[in-house]
């Protein structure tokens, strides 16, 4: 399990160190080896540069799940590093360091082609358990976007709107990066909230592309409990269907979340056990599934269900191993 | 040996020959004169640091406002280069004697920015009986915010001997300097009354 390493949950298991493998790049010699040896200690792998250049001639694809940049580096600047990086990895995630402070309608007007990419920047000089709060959420963030074709992996997320914002990413580069279909099971938003983020953020028809099968929005009920019986084998015919429709159309496949919250709040822990068990840590369709649970919903578990979920997806990532 | 490790044994070996690349360049700055725009290119940031430190004390001692514009060092980092050469920054800062700016927010806001504030200053220095304006800027942000084409049109604008008494020293990383086309340099360097290099 890819734990979080967290300042105010103790520290990880031994088990899980060295997971995430994170490049640092800062042209500050002391603050690369103190940010490196404070990263050690909670468990990442770290690849260290203070020369930006040398970093780019040794920068490999899907390599590093997280890259972590100082801004301000002469001769090679973070910006065009991490564009430098980019093209040779699209799927890079990176965050930004800086020890100067710039306000964000600022940023926008000097860095107009940055402001994408560009979410957070960490104010330096930062403390560990600081950086560590600051990445966690960028960690989350690449586990979607390294997501492989027939996975079948579970995201804890810290809070609710994290899993929603992260969860419409993900679709949102399956749907118009990669050509797949894709499906939302989710309570968290009402569907025309989300279809009103799809057609704005997205900039894309959604009406349209859900009369098409392309986009698929459904509740919890509408998904597992039609006629309110829980029915795991209808809910699996219909994902077989999409499947089917998205090849059998010329498209990729399909790109799934399931927002999971409904079985615990819902007090369906034993159903939800039965759903997870019933899929394949690896699809041998063209399916890619995230099971987008909350945190502290996963610690809710006890070892046997911790022992399911571990069994049923090729990767966790963010929630705690039971001690 | 990591490659954090090996970086950090060049800048130790580096840091034995910067006293004197810096020596050489400060000689330089200390004849300067009001208008001139002169141009400098310091090899990394430990050199940087020693001539603006030692460059503004001076400065300060003559009784001139300076102002400075940081692009890779934090204020934290430029108040404690300061205050290694006997430089007592706050209060300087304090005074109005010294002024530390972003240089991102100085020159890429409004890239006349640093210009009009330095007419402003010279202003006060002659109303408070100061000896004049020294400002020492580092022009990496143009190189941050991609914006070469502008920079090149900036130092054209400035004449080499400026029609203002300030003395001015455009000071650029070697590493971002060399990131410019032949032309752009030329046309740089040319803009500028002295070229001030170790």
């Amino acid at each position: 399990m890819k734990d979080f390493p967290s300042s105010s949950r103790g520290k990880p298991s031994s088990a899980l160190k060295g997971h995430f493998r994170v490049l640092l790049v800062d042209d500050d010699p002391d603050i690369v080896r103190v940010l490196k040896r404070g990263l050690e200690a909670k468990g990442f792998m770290v690849d260290a540069y203070d020369y930006p250049q040398e970093a780019i001639k040794s920068f490999m694809p899907n390599v590093h799940d997280l890259a972590i940049l100082d801004i301000r580096m002469p001769g090679l600047n973070g910006f065009t590093l991490y564009r430098q990086m980019k093209k040779i990895d699209p799927s890079l995630t990176a965050c930004f360091l800086s020890a100067f402070e710039i306000h964000p309608e600022e940023f926008k007007q000097v860095f107009p082609s940055m402001t994408e990419s560009v979410k957070t920047i960490i104010k330096k000089p930062v403390t560990m358990s600081n950086l560590i709060k600051e990445i966690n959420p960028f960690l989350r963030i690449s586990a979607a976007a390294r997501a492989r074709k027939g996975e079948h992996f579970l995201i804890a997320f810290e809070t609710r709107q994290e899993l929603i914002e992260q969860s419409l990413q993900f679709l949102k580069t399956g749907l118009l990066e990669n050509g797949e279909d894709i499906l939302l099971v989710s309570d968290g938003l009402p569907k025309d909230r989300i279809r009103e983020k799809i057609a704005k953020e997205w900039n894309v028809d959604a009406s349209t592309l859900e009369a098409n099968g392309r986009i698929t929005l459904m509740t919890f009920r509408e998904w597992h409990q039609i006629d309110d019986k829980f029915d795991i084998k209808r809910s699996k015919t219909m994902m077989t269907n999409m499947v089917r429709k998205s090849i059998e159309e010329g498209r990729k496949g399909l790109r799934s979340v399931g927002d999971m919250n409904p079985f615990f709040s819902t007090g369906m822990i034993q159903q939800l056990l039965a759903w997870e068990s019933s899929l394949e840590k690896q699809f041998e369709w063209p399916v890619t599934s995230l099971c987008a649970y909350i945190r502290d919903n996963i610690e809710q578990l006890d070892n046997s269900a911790i022992k399911v979920m571990q069994q049923r997806h090729n990767r966790i990532i963010g929630a705690a191993n039971k001690k | 040996m990591t490659s954090a490790e090996e970086g950090s044994r060049r800048h130790k070996n580096k840091s034995k020959s910067t006293s004197s690349f810096a020596s050489s360049i400060i000689e330089k700055i200390r004849q300067s004169h009001p208008h001139d725009h002169d141009v400098m290119i310091y090899t990394d940031l430990p050199t940087f640091r020693q001539v603006y430190s030692q460059a503004t004390k001076e400065a300060l001692e003559r009784s001139e406002i300076v102002l400075l514009t940081t692009t890779y060092d934090s204020f934290q980092r430029v108040i404690d280069s300061l205050k290694q050469v006997g430089v007592s920054a706050n209060k300087e800062v304090k005074h109005g004697n010294l002024i530390i700016l972003d240089a991102v927010k100085a020159y890429q806001i409004d890239v006349l920015g640093v210009l009009n504030f330095a007419k402003s200053l010279l202003m006060r220095a002659a109303k408070d009986g100061k000896a004049g304006v020294f400002n020492i800027s580092d022009m990496g942000s143009f190189f941050l915010a991609d914006r070469i084409p502008t920079l090149v049109e900036y130092e054209r604008s400035l004449q080499k001997k400026m029609d203002i008494e300030l003395k001015s020293v455009c000071s650029y990383h070697k590493g971002d300097f060399e990131n410019l086309s032949k032309e752009q340099q030329e046309s740089i360097l040319s803009a500028h009354n002295r070229i001030i290099s170790a």
